[in-house]
């Protein structure tokens, strides 16, 4: 039998597309001026309990919405972060939402997040639903969302862990403020007026 | 390729992965990531089971350990039969290079890249 050489050349151009985003300054908390955030899309998507999240139910929390995917190495760094985020701010108004990209959907997804210990709600992203966020080109990908759903702060590619909390606490405390400045200003009601008029 | 009825054929796939990133290994040695890997459709000619070159263990800001990946420009060897019942003249067999890349800070969705051999069995 004989054995012959024969040469094929295939080059994978892979990745050339996403060098720019991967460009972009995402080592430093940056929230966008409030005036200045648009809407996030919304979306309605079955979690992992089977149960409906829609997007603008959140609305009044500021949210951390994650894109990520179980074969995605840095997102695996940040989903320990997220776990420990959603424990620490919960109580002061702040949800996590993973949005799984695995094309291989729950079945890929729900051993993972047993795996680690995931305290957070999950939903599986779709085609149509990426594209209202850009596409979601690369993982991991993460908006940081305002109390009013806007969109304060987008991050490609692995942030720090200091970033998303610098972010998470600065919108927290916004809304803070701002409630507080509403009970100073805000009339009281009859019935204390009646009671303080005796 | 120009090969007789009967004939063992290797041919070299040379892959060159976009600077700056990184693919994973046929044996990544973890459950959730996508190995390379080299599928054909069926042909004319048989392949074998492809060798993939030897990976790199590398540690990267975001991996707890050393991830087996494979980097710059690498080659795939892959066999054919040639079945002494093939009949003669041109032919192709096509197939596709699965991939997952990822940089240090950022992973692209898995994909494949179609890859084409065209064939004179003499």
């Amino acid at each position: 039998m004989r054995k012959l050489k024969i040469l094929m050349a295939t080059v994978l151009a892979i990745g050339l597309f996403s060098c720019t985003k991967t460009d972009e300054p995402t080592g430093a908390a940056k929230l966008k001026a409030e005036h200045t955030r648009n809407e996030a899309a919304d979306f309605a998507l079955e979690d992992a309990n089977g149960q409906t999240l829609k997007l603008s139910d959140l609305r009044g929390k500021v949210v951390l919405l994650n894109f990520w995917a179980t074969w995605c190495g840095p997102c695996k760094v940040e989903i320990p972060w997220f776990i420990e985020m959603e424990r620490e701010f919960k109580d002061q108004g702040f949800a996590v939402v993973g949005v799984s990209m695995d094309e291989d959907g729950w079945k890929a997804v729900k051993p993972f997040m047993q795996d680690m210990k995931v305290n957070y709600r999950m939903v599986l992203g779709t085609e149509e639903m990426a594209q209202l966020y850009g596409g979601v080109e690369a993982l991991p990908t993460s908006y940081v969302l305002d109390r009013n759903g806007k969109v304060a702060s987008v991050h490609m590619g692995i942030v720090s862990r200091k970033v998303f909390e610098e972010e998470i606490r600065a919108l927290l405390e916004a809304k803070a403020t701002a409630a507080a400045a509403d009970v100073d200003s805000a009339p009281l009601p009859v019935g204390m007026v009646a009671a303080g008029a005796n | 390729m120009a090969a007789r009825r009967g004939d063992s054929v290797t041919v070299p796939v040379t892959v060159t992965v976009a600077n700056g990133y990184h693919v994973t290994s046929a044996t990544p040695g973890d459950r959730y990531l996508k190995p390379l890997r080299l599928s054909w459709e069926k042909g004319s000619i048989s392949p074998e089971a492809p060798r993939y070159p030897k990976a790199v263990l590398r540690s990267y800001p975001f991996s707890e350990g050393k991830l087996s990946v494979l980097e710059g420009t690498f080659v795939i060897e892959q066999d054919f039969r040639i079945p002494t019942t093939a009949g003669q003249g041109f032919g192709a067999i096509t197939g596709k290079l699965h991939y997952q890349a990822c940089t240090e800070k950022e992973c692209l969705p898995p994909a494949s890249l179609p890859v084409r051999l065209s064939y004179d069995i003499r």
